[in-house]
């Protein structure tokens, strides 16, 4: 009788602790990982302009230079730090002086301040995220056949070019001298960090990718 | 399942229960002494009154044992056994309750410190994290807030990883622990164990890699009930020093003048004083709103003096602010618990409520807590333990945030000049017409306030709402089923749920949500954890030796549930509900989770009870890895009782000795939950779904594992001292490594195995027994610990397929052979007597050998630099370009040297008497606060300054530190350099404490067993290189103008037991 029992708690006890074989799988949801977006592609093939948009999303994501601070929301603040820099817009009054570095001429000089990493981090994020439709379409030699991937190949190929473009206006000091290395260039969104490219090949990569998206 | 039905054929043994009071030669009860069933592993302790209950195999030996008494050995007849113990010595003769088992403090292999309940308790503390500084040696507490109700950060050893979690694992009643600490009364604790070692710590396998903390909470006694009360009643105060910051607006006028004038010089001015006069106030100086005399700008100040005309009078005098940032709080107190039972239950119960209110306005804690645990014996092979603990908690945190609404923000740094109070053109205050009382100056109707315009934090911390409400239970239940002779069924299933109810209301007419009529906030977050154990434990005794052995199965589930949302234009202007409210934002929710199931064995194995080994292996997996889910971990431990052998009996110096190694490789798996995933953020692009990549995933991240070595010796010197050395080295690989990768590839890091650091270290904990006599008594414990930490392998580098050479990390850089936490930051060269200007070392190479230094040969970094270069011929000179200065390595970390405590401990018939002081040297903070302080302000009076800005150049010769004021006309003048590195050494007087207890047959006659009266006071005192400068409040040293300085607390209370 005693044993029984025992081996009555025991079995009990035992069932409750057995773990499922996906006991240690788990993804996210606060932000969506690559798997899952995959998975829901099959169920909603409209998805597939999800990432189109990210490219979208980005320029007017507040930390989109990986900074996070008030002067980080994307394409805008750009805008103004060059409007600022360029004398086309004054800053009337310094509150906080958020934006005073850029108008005393600091962020020109000093180039560890945080204004410089923030443009520079910005448009290489948009560059990824047109590489990242681009290698989902199949690379840079891809050629699109139906209306929608010729779209979304096209509108990638235009930010990237839009990113360099940027870049190679704010971080080249002299825009006459081609053979000078400049920028890295990444087509692709698996390479690790490579050496600079000269400007002559920057303008090449802008040009073939504004005539393709154009086509 | 086929095993279990094995087993029950070897039923049929018998035990038997065995009841009795342990007391001292005077029959004073002993709480805590162990009572063990010799050659065995099965042991119990006394309680607050002596009494014990052990169950014991038929015609055992009990073996009896308390510090600084005589063991005694009793074979057990009957079923009660009351000894009484005499005085003398003998090993550390505890019970170490590790979580999965008991083990006695002789035959423990591994690092293991107990702290005592009165050590906790006795503290003016809400939670257990606080009350641990300085009771551990190697332990380190960072109290990062003054907040009441905040949880310490705790670190054991070091720092184990780069980017991993390093705080220990703690487990409650057997069962890991992820709620909030705070949820549990300090008062409900019976015991807490510092376990540091692998050998403590590798039966936790994949968590026991950074230590772990065991806290057991009390149980009740068969013999007696007992009923105590507690109530403390004091205040909370701000004692620690404050930076000495300008609080004359007359002085800082001046330096803002001084400011004008220098700039004007630099700018080739031909009349610099009518040019600082000018501009003093205006559109390139303060706006003349804030002009508090009855002088303008041009005849306020002397030229020669720079300080105020005499004359000049005040048009009204601004607030000091801190006199309306900080309030009178008072501290309450109020426990009250009851146990007692039969022979086969026993239950303790208690409730307890604090009341611990911030000296910051809007700041405080309240609590009220339950906690019942009870044990049961239904049947001779059957036992249960239930613990269940609730506690309901409401939290206001108001002037808290990390931005402008900061109140320890803004009562050091807002220059003097400006009022708290709105005024009118007259000077006068201006009443509130919503809210009463005065207006406060929110800078928002067209005036220009340098310094955090648009806002008033204090304002803010009044009229908003910052307020979580807590719910918090934890459970554990266990059942024990006593299979056959030696193996019993071990079931234990723990959680803790926690939700937080957070309201956050931002009035409509003034707050920085003015603009959209008010704000509210609410979240709901809601944790839960779910551990359950399930183990075979088998005990065997042999003639001379005996085995036990244990393997088990357990797995935890963790997750969190948040939902978020908020709602604008509100009705009521405090208003908590959106049904107060007219526009909604978007709402958020999101579920996070982990999961870990692990296999793991045990087995101890002692020899003549003097020889003793124990072997623990372990397989965790996790859910935070994608493909190598799986690790493997495992210890091995020796002891030896020296003492227990006849040629120690020889030498009369020692009286008890012990020695203990151990060796184990444990694992750490605390990164992000979903690091091995690319992440999308997914957001609405005109009602269309977008995708915008937010961080790179790596599928092959796997465990950290640490390689740990320990040795050890306990033992002490006649009955005038003991001691306890530890040599540790823990040798940490694959380590979880946050990779900066440069930002051009499109993201800026990756999370990787890479690298591998060791921290070593030497621990000392020895207590003297200065006095001992029967009306006074004296000891004196000090604890020390040095701890080196190195960096053996850092991680690859993908662009070049080799070691990263170094990974500069904000003030710290890493590389091989240094430890995280060396700074490496550009080298101040003090001031420029000739102009005044701050000035750093450059290191270059001279390209064009003119022996000077000229822009464009500098070298940025100068130990990669030497490295690639290493022909380069490398001179060193000075710069007054900031961005020209070389950063290097400073020869100087954050670790410190050595660290600990020493206290105190007095008793003079019924006074006792207890002073814990703690202790750093060695190590350097970087004072950002004071560096702050210090910087150069900008024309429109943006910043505070610190009192020692006199001493600044004023002119061509003067030689001092302190650059001039040129309203930062020189860029980065107070930027990251080591001018403001501080050495970190401090002293603080953490606790102090003053009781008499009376013991009368008065008192007994009205039903009072014992009455304890008591003054404590934490947080008294703080010594360190600056005035202001508080080392404690973070682990690197550094210091955040944010901080709430921890409160210092005095109460005065008293212990009733019934």
């Amino acid at each position: 009788m005693k044993n029984t029992i025992k081996i009555t708690i025991l079995f009990i006890l035992i069932t409750i602790g057995g773990c499922e074989k996906e006991f240690l799988i788990t993804f996210p949801t606060d932000q969506i990982s690559g798997e899952q977006i995959t998975a829901a592609s099959q169920l909603n093939p409209n998805l597939q302009s999800a990432n189109v948009a990210g490219i979208y999303a980005t320029m007017y994501d507040s930390n989109a230079g990986g900074v996070d601070n008030h002067e980080d929301f994307g394409q805008k603040s750009t805008d103004i730090k060059l409007d600022l820099l360029s004398g086309d817009m004054a800053l009337a009054r310094k509150g906080y002086s958020r934006w005073a570095a850029i108008t005393e001429f600091q962020t020109t000089e000093d180039f560890t301040h945080f204004h410089n990493y923030a443009n520079w981090r910005y448009y290489y994020k948009i560059i990824f995220a047109a590489n990242i439709v681009i290698d989902g379409l199949g690379g840079n030699d891809f050629v699109p056949e139906t209306d929608d991937a010729k779209s979304f190949f096209g509108q990638a190929l235009a930010a990237r070019a839009y990113g360099y473009l940027y870049l190679s206006q704010m971080y080249v000091n002299d825009p006459s001298n081609l053979s000078k290395e400049v920028l890295p260039i990444y087509t692709d969104t698996k390479s690790p960090n490579v050496a600079k490219s000269t400007l002559s090949d920057v303008y090449t990569l802008i040009e073939s990718d504004l005539t393709k998206a154009i086509n | 399942m086929t095993l279990s039905l094995m087993l029950f054929a070897f039923s049929g043994w018998s035990q038997k229960t065995v009841t009795g009071v342990i007391t001292d030669e005077s029959g004073l009860p002993l709480p805590g002494a162990s009572v063990i069933e010799k050659g065995t592993s099965n042991g119990v302790t006394t309680d607050f009154d002596g009494n014990y209950t052990i169950k014991i195999a038929e015609g055992a030996i009990l073996s009896i044992s308390f510090i600084g008494y005589q063991d005694v050995d009793v074979t057990v007849l009957g079923d009660v056994l009351n000894i009484s113990l005499e005085p003398g010595v003998a090993l550390e003769e505890v019970i170490v309750t590790t979580g999965y088992s008991s083990i006695r403090g002789k035959s423990f292999t591994g690092s293991a410190k107990i702290v005592g309940s009165e050590n906790i308790s006795s503290k003016n503390v809400t939670n257990i994290t606080q009350a641990l500084a300085g009771e551990v040696a190697g332990v380190q507490v960072v109290n990062g807030s003054g907040q009441p109700g905040t949880n310490s950060t705790i670190s054991i050893r070091g720092t184990g990883s780069v980017n991993g979690n390093t705080s220990p694992l703690i487990v409650l009643d057997g069962v890991p622990f992820s709620g909030s600490l705070n949820s549990i009364n300090p008062q409900d604790i019976e015991s807490t164990v510092a376990l540091k070692d692998a050998s403590a710590t590798a039966i936790y396998g994949s968590r026991g890699a950074n230590g772990v903390i065991v806290i057991n909470t009390r149980k009740g006694s068969a013999q007696k009930s007992r009923m105590s009360i507690q109530v403390r009643s004091g205040s909370n105060m701000d004692l620690l020093p404050r930076y000495d910051y300008i609080q004359s607006p007359e002085e800082y006028i001046g330096y803002l003048w001084e400011g004008q004038y220098n700039k004007a010089v630099l700018g080739g001015s031909a009349d610099p004083t009518a040019d600082a006069n000018a501009n003093l106030y205006g559109n390139n100086g303060i706006d003349p709103n804030y002009n508090i005399w009855n002088e303008n700008g041009a005849s306020l100040i002397d030229p020669v003096t720079r300080k105020t005309l005499p004359g000049v009078t005040r048009r009204y005098n601004p607030e000091n602010w801190s006199d309306y940032a900080f309030q009178d709080a008072q501290r309450q107190e109020v426990n009250l618990n009851i146990s007692g039972g039969s022979d086969t239950t026993t239950y303790y119960t208690s409730l307890g409520f604090v009341d611990d209110v911030g000296y910051s306005i809007n700041s405080d804690f309240k609590r009220y807590s339950a906690r019942l645990n009870l044990s049961n014996r239904p049947k001779e092979w059957l036992s249960t333990n239930t613990r269940l603990g609730y506690s309901y908690q409401e939290t206001n945190n108001g002037g808290q945030s990390s931005d402008s609404g900061s109140v320890f923000w803004v009562t050091t740094n807002v220059p003097s000049i400006y009022p708290l109070f709105m005024r009118d053109s007259d000077g006068n205050k201006i009443d509130d017409p919503y809210y009463g009382g005065y207006r406060y100056d929110y800078a928002d109707e067209g005036q220009a306030r340098g310094f955090a315009p648009l806002t008033n934090a204090i304002g803010d911390a009044n009229l908003g709402v910052r307020e979580t409400i807590g719910h918090n239970f934890n459970g554990n239940f266990e059942i024990n089923l006593d299979l056959a002779e030696g193996l019993t069924f071990e079931n234990r299933f723990g959680l803790q749920y926690t939700l937080n109810n957070r309201d956050y209301v931002n009035e409509p007419f003034y707050s920085s949500s003015k603009g959209q009529g008010g704000y509210v906030f609410k979240s709901k977050d809601q944790y839960f954890n779910f551990t359950l154990f399930n183990g075979l434990k088998y005990i065997k005794n042999f003639d001379d030796s005996n085995l036990e052995i244990l393997v088990a199965h357990e797995s935890t589930r963790w997750e969190r549930n948040y939902m978020s949302s908020s709602m604008y234009k509100l009705v009521e202007p405090m208003g908590r509900e959106f049904s107060n409210a007219v526009i909604s934002n978007p709402p958020t929710s999101y579920t996070e989770d982990y999961a870990l199931e692990s296999y793991f064995g045990r087995a101890a194995y002692s020899i003549s009870d003097k020889y003793f080994v124990d072997f623990t292996v372990r397989r965790d997996g996790t859910s935070r890895f994608v493909n190598n889910k799986w690790g493997t971990f495992g210890s091995v431990g020796l002891s030896w009782a020296i003492s227990d052998e006849d040629f120690f009996q020889s030498q009369n110096i020692f009286s008890t000795m012990k020695v203990r190694t151990s060796y184990g490789v444990l694992g750490e798996q605390r990164v992000g939950y979903y690091t091995g995933y690319n992440l999308f953020d997914v957001s609405n692009l005109n009602d269309n779904i977008s995708l915008a990549f937010a961080s790179k995933g790596n599928p092959d991240l796997t465990w950290e594992k640490s390689n740990q070595f320990g040795i050890g010796l306990d033992f002490s010197v006649g009955s005038f001292a003991q001691a306890s050395i530890d040599y540790f080295n823990k040798d940490v690989e694959d380590l979880l490594f946050s990779r900066r990768v440069g930002p051009s590839v499109g993201y800026a890091s990756i999370q990787v195995n890479d690298g591998a650091l060791v921290n070593k270290g030497i621990e000392l904990d020895v207590n003297f027994h200065v006095i001992d006599t029967d009306d006074f008594k004296l000891d004196i414990r000090v604890l020390a610990a040095s701890i080196q930490n190195e960096l053996t392998q850092m991680p690859l580098d993908p662009a070049t397929g080799e070691e990263k050479l170094l990974n500069v990390d904000g003030y710290f850089a890493q590389a091989k052979g240094r430890s995280l936490y060396d700074f490496y930051i550009r080298e101040s060269a003090g001031v420029n007597p000739d102009n005044g200007a701050a000035m750093w070392n450059v290191s270059y190479v001279d390209a064009d050998n003119n022996g000077a230094f000229d822009s464009g040969e500098e070298i940025l970094s100068l130990y990669d630099h030497k490295i690639l270069n290493p022909d380069d011929v490398i001179l060193t000179s000075t710069t007054e370009v900031y961005t020209e200065a070389t950063k290097k390595f400073n020869d100087k970390s954050s670790y410190p040297d050595l660290a600990g405590s020493f206290s105190l401990n007095a008793e003079y018939k019924g006074f006792d008497f207890t002073a814990l002081f703690l202790y750093s040297l060695g190590g350097y903070g970087y004072d950002s606060a004071y560096a702050n302080l210090m910087r150069n302000v900008r024309q429109n009076a943006d910043y505070n300054l610190h009192t020692d800005i006199s001493g600044r150049w004023q002119q061509a010769g003067d030689v001092t530190d302190v650059p001039r004021l040129d309203l930062n006309t020189q860029i980065n003048q107070g930027s990251t350099s080591t001018r403001f590195l501080t050495s970190s050494d401090y002293l603080s007087l953490s606790s102090l404490r003053v009781g008499y207890s009376i013991n009368d047959s008065a008192l007994e006659e009205i039903g009072v067993s014992s009455l304890r009266l008591f003054f404590t006071g934490d947080n008294l005192m703080m010594l360190s290189k600056r005035k202001g400068y508080n080392p404690t409040t973070a682990a690197s040293g550094n210091t955040s103008w944010y901080n709430y300085n921890p409160l210092s607390t005095v109460t005065f209370g008293a212990n009733i037991n019934f």
